[in-house]
């Protein structure tokens, strides 16, 4: 819980970069995406600024490192400071010691998440067992060293230095940052996230740099006066880097540089989790999307030192953890993926002895992780073993710490570990399946498994939207396109596309379909998604035992012309209707509206004022109202939902002019109010039709857009949480209270290009504390009289939302009563 | 070794060092004394009762009144006390004798806390230690008040040697479980509303035990005995024996005190000096004074202070302002009372927060501070506090820049003739001046043509930052 700080001298000279250097297009790429934003170092001395140079030739990112080759593996490194309960993280459930000396503190077995028979992660960690499941998970265990110390000032500067004896005067990543740099010095090869450089990232020539967890609150204005005064900062900040006064001159003048640099990358605080390590995580990731060479980042954070209070304390660190680790990889570009590895370490673990302050104190070994795309997951080290252990006693430990470090230096950064570690023969463990840039080969049969994304699955190139007639393409209760049986826990069904129901065989992007389940055995949720894709931690719908449920979905299509629809728990049936199809050839783009009422049986708009009745059709006017153009529509996006419905049912929704077809768009009970997205064709009189099958009920819809000849085309990318609001993932974690709404930033993200005009998302509400409804509307605008998701008390319900992208590259999410958690997952995008 | 002589040089830099800033008022006072010695004296003759803070806050109102205690503390060192070095000290304390405000919760008992170190940090080590030990404070931010018999929480006792007296190395676990159980006992109360300390005997472990060589408790028939604790720190600091056992083999058989005053000194000076490790000269006087003195402050600082080696241009050249000091600075050069001049909140960017030290082993110097998102956190106090110092400036006929030697009018600066035009009054050298001597600020003449060289460069009402880049000088920087 400390930094110490140990300072060296700077090393001034720069990287010079050759123009015929294969690397040069990035940074020049780099250069057109900042701008002219950037700072200039001390390429032609203290005085003068890039942005006055016009020197024909000077490349002004040479003043960032290279860029990170497409082999270079880029190292995350977590700090958790003040000890972390290594029992408690790593479970042995099996273990009776465990639970006879951990006391009050042992989590239950039936509490964790079980990854092996003797094995389970704490509950929080949900998306480390992700990573588990997909084998991208390796736990190293019983990590420590000879002869530890149990202060956390000696311990940490060991860990930090990568030698368990001697004076520490330099870090393990520090010295490799020594080999890498050479003979110039780089502020970006390797950054802590934070105020201050810690020791392990400072080495005996070089050092990584502090980059601030938010954008630069100065430094970064390019307003003439203001680039004056830091013209005068510069001035007086040249003086001898020997001194300490110069060197307070050198600090000032890289802040400025690195302000100039990261302002347009980094996103504002508000725009971040308020949890530091969430956000220092996703700076980290646009750091790394940015390409400015960074091989290293580095954050920490605590308290871990647990000595009283310990399971409110270490929960809230281990939610932290992984509400950080899911932010990362929801922010980083997936081009990364296998470019990236996480790695964490902490002083010592602690004592498997509670103490009656319901705390542990200062232990010894303790396991660790290494996730990503390229580890090679499992279990790896020895389990200290807790037989004998008396109250003062400390476990035995298994794996050096140098050689954890040194399985890294040598399997992911380059190698030269032996140098690093003081010439130790390092004992590698063997932690990676794959060099990074490698990409692991897909499966046979290129089927999708329930594990994260392995394949970075590219953003589709934008294709053009085809509407038909809606036509059921899959249910597993008779057998039509699917097993005659229902999708069991864990499984995914591959559902055909391409070449049914109206949808080509070839030249397909994307569908959009409404995928409904029905008699689940357990509340559990679908993810829709592309075939050659695994589940990402998204999902499309949730499930609910007792009732149908249904929800659109606008994915992706395997090269096979198919999707896949996962099912988490338990066995449920699974109904298919395709709306749409997204076309590599022509086809329409989609108009994105404000969100407009157009029916509303309670108050006569679009209809009469009265209740729908069973069998009753209703036929809604659409072109040329709610900003929908009089003509050459081809299909609209409608939210639609049944109100106060008087019994179960369902409601079709089709082109006016039409027969009724064998489909359903929304599924209702007598009790709640369900809401659907629509996409539906419009019928030559501009209009559509809709009918319920039984009972009575009210029905409103909004439209959100329509689909014509010269709208915006339709990019699927990897389905990727984006917002969770009960850990702190896109918006400080917490219920959303009433009349209360959030941002979201929702471009520039997860694969989603910046000038996005409109993107797709899977929006979740659970936890409502009272019956409520949401509304998703584009940052900017007023907020509409029209609903995106309507929720029920205690329920959790999914639903589609095509959202219109505001001026700010965001949208809002509006809560009406009571309070509820939101999550979103983008699954798309209209550019 | 000659004793320093009482020059303008080594005069200003005793007084930036021991009273935050180099008063034009102080030195004048100072530089007839005689002697390095007698201005020292002067320095340390503080008064016996500071004030203590008021709390303007509602009672339940914790981190309101934590507002309330720093801006209480920043304005004693910037402008209330007559005798500032007594705020410096016991910033001293507060930085080495850890406490965090959060984890205390209490802003009754961190104000207690803080005042411990206001009125005894000129006093006795010992009795400084001990009475710290056995204040809610302490006791809740070490977790003391869960150390009990029956389940020992090592976390205080360890402290206790590692980081506050003896240094890391220089006992055995023995000791630190020892130390532990004569601990047990002090804790606080929670089952009433006034969470006072509370003497808990039933958590006691009163038994004979060994420390640091010293057979402590001796006559275990006493029952639950509170002085069993403190006993510790007697013989830590009086005849405790460093074990054959310990990591440090140097210190190995040396008596305790002879190493806690080494640790304690050595501390001392990088808070002071600089963070080289003290010259064998100065930290001899130092060590000697302590152990000559049964542990007293006074005599101790006052070596330190007075010693040939505190005057060294390494010494003069060698220490950082911390961020709270640069506060400090900040406000006495405006003039400005710390809560109107409201920049507590930036005070996290620079990285450091009175009354929230990182961890129990408090700020470290130097190399800590020099870091490119601190110098930002910096760069936005002083734009900050700029601001502050112009906030009047455009209130028409009256704007004026304030600072602490009184204010600068706009008409000073500009005039509108011929109207529109606005033409400069004061040339950019003498507005730099007048910006100089009104903060009562000296800077080096290459800092001020840079300055000079700014305003030449810049419109003409532009210039007036000026005031902001004389806060950037690294100069303003450098305690």
């Amino acid at each position: 819980m400390l930094d110490p700080d140990i300072s060296t001298a700077d090393a001034l000279a720069l990287l010079q970069v050759a123009e015929t250097d294969p690397h040069a297009l990035d940074r020049r790429r780099f250069l057109q995406l900042v701008g002219l934003g950037l700072g200039a170092g001390a390429l032609v001395g203290p005085t003068s600024s890039l942005l006055d140079l016009s020197l024909p030739g000077l490349d002004p990112s040479v003043w960032a490192a290279g860029p990170a080759g497409p082999n270079d593996g880029v190292l995350i490194v977590i700090g958790m400071f003040g000890g972390n309960d290594g029992l408690n993280t790593v479970v042995p459930i099996t273990d009776q010691q465990y639970y006879g000396q951990h006391r009050n503190l042992a989590i239950r077995p039936e509490n964790t998440l079980p990854i092996d028979a003797s094995t389970g992660l704490n509950p929080e960690l949900t998306v480390f067992k992700q990573f588990w499941d997909a084998g991208q998970l390796a736990i190293v265990e019983g990590i420590g060293y000879p002869d530890p110390d149990l202060s956390h000032f000696n311990s940490m500067a060991k860990w930090m230095a990568g030698s368990p004896t001697g004076i520490p005067t330099s870090g393990w990543i520090g010295r490799w940052l020594d080999r890498y740099i050479g003979g110039g010095k780089d502020l970006y090869a390797a950054a802590e996230i934070g105020q201050s450089v810690p020791l392990h990232m400072i080495g005996q020539a070089q050092r990584g740099t502090a980059v601030p967890a938010g954008r630069p609150a100065f430094g970064a204005s390019t307003s003439a006066s203001d680039r004056n005064i830091y013209q005068g900062m510069r001035r007086l900040g040249a003086g001898d880097p020997m001194t300490w006064k110069g060197r307070i001159g050198q600090a000032m003048i890289d802040q400025l540089d690195m302000a100039g640099t990261l302002a347009p990358l980094i996103p504002a605080e508000a725009d971040m989790s308020g949890v530091p390590l969430v956000a220092e995580m996703e700076v980290m990731a646009r750091l790394v999307n940015a390409n400015l060479g960074l091989r290293v980042l580095s954050a920490s954070w605590g308290d871990f030192d647990s000595h009283a209070g310990q399971p409110a304390q270490h929960t809230s660190r281990m939610s932290e953890l992984n509400a950080a680790v899911s932010r990362f990889f929801q922010v980083l570009s997936p081009a990364w993926a296998s470019r990236v590895t996480i790695m964490t370490f902490s002083e010592f673990g602690r004592t498997s002895w509670s103490n009656d302050g319901a705390g542990t104190d200062h232990g010894t070994a303790a396991p660790h992780f290494v996730l990503g795309a390229n580890v090679r997951g499992g279990r790896y080290g020895q389990r200290p073993s807790l037989a004998g252990l008396r109250r003062w006693d400390r476990m035995p430990f298994h794996v050096d710490f140098r050689d954890y470090y040194g399985s890294l230096i040598d399997g992911w950064m380059g190698g030269g570990a032996s140098d690093v570690l003081g010439g130790r023969a390092v004992q590698n463990l063997g932690l990676f399946a794959r060099s990074p840039g490698t990409v692991p080969p897909l499966p046979p049969g290129g089927r999708a498994t329930a594990t994260p994304t392995t394949t970075p699955f590219a953003p589709t190139a934008p294709g053009r939207f085809v509407s038909l007639a809606p036509q059921r393409v899959c249910d597993t209760r008779n057998g039509i396109g699917a097993q005659l049986a229902p999708i069991g826990p864990g499984q995914t069904l591959a559902v055909q596309i391409a070449g049914l129901a109206g949808v080509p065989a070839s030249g397909v992007l994307g569908v959009a379909v409404n995928v409904t389940s029905v008699n689940p055995s357990e509340p559990g949720f679908f993810s829709v998604f592309p075939s050659n894709v695994a589940a990402t931690g998204s999902s499309s719908l949730n499930t609910v035992p007792g009732r149908a449920v249904p929800n659109m979905a606008i994915v992706g299509v395997g090269p096979d012309g198919k999707i896949g629809v996962f099912n988490a728990v338990g066995s449920a049936d699974c109904i298919v209707d395709v709306m749409g199809y997204v076309s590599a050839g022509p086809g329409s783009g989609l108009l994105p509206l404000v969100p407009s009422r157009l029916l509303d049986t309670r108050t006569g708009v679009g209809a009469p004022l009265a209740r729908l009745r069973g069998g009753q059709r209703l036929d809604l006017a659409i072109a040329g109202l709610g900003g929908v153009p009089a003509s050459g529509v081809d299909a609209v996006v409608l939210n639609v939902a049944a109100l106060r419905p008087s019994v179960s049912g369902f409601l079709s929704v089709w082109p006016s002019g039409m027969a009724l077809p064998d489909v359903s768009n929304l599924n209702y009970d007598p009790d709640r109010n369900v809401p659907n997205l629509v996409v539906c064709k419009l019928g030559p009189d501009g209009a559509v039709s809709l009918l319920a099958n039984a009972g009575e009920l009210d029905v409103i819809a909004d439209v959100v857009g329509c689909f014509t000849s010269d709208g915006v085309s339709q990019v699927s990318v990897a389905p990727t949480r984006l917002l969770d609001t009960r850990h702190g993932i896109g918006a400080r974690p917490g219920l959303i209270g009433a009349a209360s709404e959030i941002d979201l930033g929702v471009v520039g993200i997860a694969g989603v290009d910046p000038a996005a005009k409109a993107v797709i998302l899977n929006v979740t509400a659970t936890g409502a504390i009272a019956e409520t409804y949401v509304t998703v509307y584009p940052d900017g605008v007023g907020r509409p009289d029209a609903s995106s998701l309507n929720v029920a008390q205690g329920a959790t319900i999914a639903n589609l939302v095509v959202a219109k992208v505001g001026a700010n590259g965001k949208v809002r999410l509006y809560n009406d009563a009571g309070g509820l958690h939101l999550l979103a997952d983008v699954t798309g995008y209209f550019i | 070794m000659p004793a320093p002589a009482l020059t303008d040089s080594n005069l200003r830099h005793l007084l930036r060092r021991t009273e935050f800033v180099d008063r034009p008022s102080r030195v004048t006072e100072l530089i007839g004394a005689g002697s390095i010695d007698a201005a020292v004296a002067n320095i340390l003759a503080v008064t016996a009762n500071p004030p203590s803070v008021t709390f303007t806050s509602p009672a339940d109102r914790e981190w309101e009144r934590g507002q309330d205690l720093t801006h209480f503390w920043l304005d004693q060192m910037a402008r209330d006390s007559a005798r500032p070095f007594q705020e410096r000290m016991a910033f001293f304390w507060h930085g080495h004798f850890c406490s965090e405000f959060s984890k205390v919760n209490s802003s009754k008992y961190m104000a207690e806390q803080i005042d411990l170190w206001r009125r005894v940090g000129l006093g006795n080590i010992r009795s400084l230690a001990t009475t710290m030990s056995t204040q809610v404070a302490m006791i809740r931010y070490l977790d003391n008040n869960q150390n009990k018999k029956t389940s020992p929480n090592q976390n205080f006792a360890r402290e206790l040697m590692e980081l506050f007296l003896l240094g890391v190395g220089n006992y055995t676990e023995a000791d630190v479980e020892a130390a532990t159980l004569a601990w047990t006992g002090h804790s606080d109360q929670w089952d009433d509303n006034t969470a006072a300390y509370r003497w808990k005997a039933d958590w006691h472990d009163s038994s004979q035990k060994t420390l640091l060589g010293r057979q402590i408790n001796g006559n275990s028939s006493q029952a639950a005995w509170p002085g069993h604790g403190p006993e510790t720190i007697s013989v830590m600091l009086g005849n405790g024996i460093v074990p054959q056992g310990a990591d440090n083999v140097a210190n190995r058989g040396r008596p305790s005190r002879d190493v806690a005053a080494e640790f304690l000194s050595r501390k001392l000076w990088t808070s002071f000096a600089t963070d080289t490790p003290p010259p064998p000269g100065v930290m001899a006087a130092m060590r000697d004074a302590l152990l000559a003195n049964d542990f007293n402050v006074r005599p101790w600082v006052t070596a330190m202070l007075t010693h040939p080696d505190f005057y060294t241009d390494g010494v003069k050249q060698g220490l950082v302002r911390t961020p709270v000091e640069l506060v400090v600075a900040l406000l006495v050069a405006t003039g400005q009372r710390s809560r109107d001049a409201n920049m507590t909140w930036l005070m996290e960017s620079m990285g450091q927060r009175l009354l929230f030290p990182p961890n129990v082993s408090g700020w470290r110097p130097n190399g800590y501070w020099v870091n490119a998102s601190a110098m930002g956190g910096r760069a936005r106090t002083a734009q900050h506090m700029s601001g502050v110092a112009g906030r009047h400036y455009w209130n028409g006929d009256d704007g004026r820049i304030t600072l602490a030697g009184g204010s600068i009018m706009r008409s000073e600066i500009t005039a509108r003739t011929p109207w529109p035009e606005e033409r400069p009054v004061l040339s950019n050298a003498a507005l730099v001046a007048r910006f100089l001597e009104l903060m009562r600020v000296q800077l080096s003449p290459a800092a001020t043509a840079e300055i000079v060289r700014y305003a030449d460069g810049a419109t003409v009402w532009e210039r007036n930052n000026a005031l902001l880049l004389i806060m950037l000088a690294p100069e303003m920087h450098m305690a």
